[in-house]
């Protein structure tokens, strides 16, 4: 209460009121229900985890308190002030400040600049104090222990390190209530216990935050509350003392459905789920990969029937690599031989032909059309690939747009529905359902359950293990190390763009992954 | 909608002007919205491809054409056939051009067509001063242009033909494949299509339209002369952002744009017949645009 203490002197006698107090918050999208009747009480230096499926209204709740949309019903009192009007700029105004889960920053301005943006730091003169401006993103993102060039242009940031300037901009703005929407859903271990560093030391500076993820082992360790949602109501809250009781919140997040998640925090990790998979003939040999800064020199084999993962830290040229071999980036030095024959990747056209398909890293910018439907984003592969493109879409694609929807069981109304209009784990089975209406022997998935909610994750993975089960193979790249060991046969590292270990069997567990993360070579191991 | 507002000019125009609903006036109408139409396709299928695309060079294009055509004209003893397919491949060769500029080395669409419309245009006053072609119409494209057979406009009948077959192409897998290039190239193009080859496509088949066009313009008023088709570079826009091709890329509603074509005629010949002047004619005209352009946001919000 001190620190709260502390904080609350800028406006006498607030020390008792909560940062924040919701009171029946409601509201609807085109009549229907996105929340209802949400109570939600913060005070300072609390953190609070908000769980939930996708499409549980996480967002929307978060977005109403940050003032991007405005609620139909309930109230909105930030420390004790009504919020009553959609304005950003209102509640940065009360303190509230919410760093987004796929921040929108300019591409082409540096990050010290993108951080201040609308914000700026100005001289007498009424110009933009560029040194000051620069010196304090230098101090906010060293604060903070992230790893980003302030002169680097924002568009030339990997996923994380564009998720640290939205966390900088965020924190630079001193918010009496933070609330971080996925902060980790892109980082990797290293970079977690940084921003767990943050959060703490915000915290303990009396700002109460408001922690999203899927990851619940992340929630389990720094949240000392937890609420879940589900289909926009408010389905159970707790303390936590550092335990979760992972079933139950499971079992509470999906209502009544049967929890199919394998993983929970206390399972003997390295006990992968699969068995010994029945390993066929090479599909893809890849040997000595360069691709520009990112891949140096990648070698690797993958065989028929196999799932293999590659972990590492954020930012080895993991994405890169899946991204060299579909010849979605120049495959500049090394051999490639799909079958046996070698092949010079030219374009993803010519890859997707010899039967190597890529589920991109970026479901937004790079595997849907956003503004098309669901039927539209399932069928376009087949389009693209049809070889006879003067014809009129045949019945046939329709057909396999309805199996695909009820084979992936995707949450749409049909296949007229727009696809921005689902939830992230949705769009992210259209992204990966596309390519089953192709015969094809390879599928790499660059991060394919970013963002997805723990039932689609699981479902995403039983689609690959029975893809892979069909006679193919699949490369997975996933941020999570957990996942990668449940559902992958063996597990590459990737350190600095070139693998630094090739796990499988009992040597698949976390402390090899972690050593060979950091380039050390997993003999040096005492474990 | 769109034949709704078609509907209301046409009553209005009645109610002012008894007699403008005549089948001699429609059928006239329609000659006029033929050509608006057929520019309006140009710009449906480059804007269609996304990437701020615009084909400005339309009218120096159609220019082209309609010079390349007479001249055929005269070399061939008045061959129609000829005249007509080689204005369309004079045309096909210079929105080609503008494609491989554009798709091939990225120059900004605005720029390139702007540029290769200035130098068509250049190359015409040049060549005309130069040679002195011939720029008569023969008989038989005069008559494909500008006479009825049996009340219905010849050029009608051309329009409706060359509507269907852009709205085969464009329903095709092709034309999936190219409003997919407009909608999001990244996506399109990692799902393997050849999204350069599209995108340059557009302009080709832009140009190769606008050729054609200014082939049949030439029969319409009966011979080619320099600026024939300038009065169609913002208006073929216009009809194409009235009937609902997004500017941002990814659709190409084409019947759409028939109905904007048909209003922006008829519109303008109301003005006309009502005796406004030049200036005012301009301002509702800009209005029509801005009103259109609103009232497709608006729908969008609700």
């Amino acid at each position: 209460m001190t620190s709260a203490e502390r904080i609350a002197g800028v406006e006498e006698g607030v020390a008792s009121v909560p940062i924040l107090d919701l009171k029946g918050v409601g509201k609807r999208f085109a009549g229907i229900v996105a929340l209802e009747g949400i109570d939600l009480e913060l005070r300072s230096g609390e953190v609070l985890g908000l769980l939930g499926a996708n499409g549980s209204g996480k967002s929307t709740l978060s977005r109403i308190i940050a003032g991007e949309t405005r609620a139909d019903q309930g109230r909105v009192l930030i420390a004790g002030r009504a919020l009553t009007r959609a304005s950003p700029r209102v509640a940065a105004g009360l303190g509230v400040v919410i760093a987004h889960q796929h921040p929108s920053l300019p591409p082409h301005l540096p990050v010290w600049e993108s951080l201040f943006l609308g914000a700026e730091i100005c001289t007498t003169g009424g110009f933009i104090d560029r040194r000051r401006a620069r010196r304090d993103a230098i101090d906010i993102l060293s604060w903070l222990g992230a790893r980003v060039d302030p002169d680097a242009l924002a568009g030339s940031l990997t996923a994380a390190g564009q998720q640290w300037v939205e966390i900088a901009r965020a924190v630079s703005r001193k918010p009496r209530l933070l609330i971080l929407d996925e902060p980790s859903a892109a980082m990797t271990g290293p970079e977690v216990a940084a921003l767990f560093t943050s959060v703490r030391r915000l915290t303990a500076e009396g700002v109460g935050i408001i922690f999203i993820s899927h990851r619940l082992h992340e929630v389990e360790e720094l949240c000392g509350r937890i609420v879940v949602l589900r289909n926009g109501h408010h389905a159970g809250s707790w303390s936590t003392r550092g335990r979760l009781d992972v079933p139950r919140i499971l079992q509470l997040m999906s209502g009544d459905r049967e929890v199919r998640e394998r993983t929970a925090p206390g399972q003997t990790l390295g006990e992968s789920a699969v068995g010994d998979p029945v390993v066929g003939e090479a599909l893809l040999e890849v040997s000595g990969l360069t691709s520009g800064t990112a891949v140096r020199g990648a070698s690797l084999t993958l065989r028929r029937g196999e799932v293999l993962g590659i972990a590492g830290l954020q930012g080895q040229g993991q994405e890169e690599l899946l991204e060299a071999i579909a010849a979605c980036r120049p495959f500049e030095q090394g051999t490639l031989r799909v079958g046996g024959t070698e092949v010079r990747p030219r374009c993803p056209r010519d890859m997707i032909r010899r039967g190597i398909c890529l589920v991109p890293n970026d479901r937004h910018r790079q595997g849907l059309f956003v503004d098309g439907d669901v039927g539209s984003n399932l069928g376009y592969v087949a389009v693209a690939a049809d070889r006879r493109p003067w014809r009129l879409p045949p019945r046939a694609l329709a057909a396999f747009v309805r199996t695909t929807i009820e084979r992936l069981s995707i949450k749409t109304r049909g296949p007229r529905q727009a696809v921005d209009t689902l939830s992230g784990g949705n769009q992210q089975k259209i992204v990966v359902g596309k390519w089953l209406s192709i015969p094809f022997d390879v599928i790499l998935l660059s991060d394919p359950t970013k963002g997805v909610d723990i039932h689609a994750r699981t479902e995403i993975y039983e689609l690959v293990q029975d893809l892979v089960a069909a006679d193919r193979a699949a490369i997975v790249y996933a941020s999570d190390v957990h996942e990668l060991l449940l559902h992958c046969s063996r597990i590459l590292v990737m350190y600095e763009g070139r693998i630094t270990a090739d796990l499988a069997g009992a040597a698949m567990n976390e402390d090899r992954i972690a050593a060979a993360s950091f380039g050390q070579p997993a003999m040096d191991v005492v474990s | 909608m769109l034949i709704g507002v078609l509907l209301a000019l046409f009553a209005i125009g009645q109610m002012v002007l008894p007699g403008f609903i005549g089948s001699a006036q429609i059928a006239n109408q329609l000659k006029i919205a033929a050509f608006l139409g057929l520019f309006g396709l140009c710009q449906t299928v480059v804007i269609a491809t996304g990437g701020q695309g615009l084909d400005l060079s339309v009218g120096a294009v159609a220019t082209l054409g309609a010079f390349v055509g007479t001249s055929t004209l005269a070399l061939t003893d008045g061959n129609t056939a000829a005249a007509i397919l080689v204005a369309t491949a004079a045309g096909l060769l210079a929105g080609s051009l503008n494609g491989l500029g554009i798709a091939g080395l990225g120059v900004p669409p605005l720029v390139a067509t702007l540029a290769s419309a200035s130098v068509i245009d250049g190359g015409l006053v040049l060549a005309v001063s130069q040679l002195h072609p011939a720029i008569a119409a023969s008989p038989a494209l005069v008559s494909i242009a500008a006479l009825t057979s049996a009340g219905v406009p010849n050029i009608l009948i051309v329009w409706g033909a060359l509507t269907v077959a852009a709205l085969w192409f464009l329903h095709s897998f092709w034309g999936v494949r190219l409003r997919a290039t407009g909608s999001n190239p990244v996506t399109a193009y990692l799902s393997g299509t050849n999204t350069r080859f599209f995108r340059g496509l557009a302009y080709a088949l832009s140009g190769g339209i606008a050729g054609l066009s200014g082939a049949l313009l030439t029969g319409y008023v009966s011979q080619a002369f320099l600026g024939l088709g300038n009065a169609y570079v913002l208006t073929s826009v216009v009809v194409a952002a009235i009937g609902g091709v997004a500017l941002e890329g990814g659709r190409a509603p084409y019947l759409g744009v028939v109905c904007a074509a048909v209003i922006m005629t008829v519109l303008i010949s109301l003005l006309t017949a009502l005796q406004m002047a030049e200036a005012g004619r301009q301002i509702i005209l800009g209005s029509t645009l801005l009103a259109f352009l609103l009232l497709d946001r608006i729908l969008k919000w609700v």
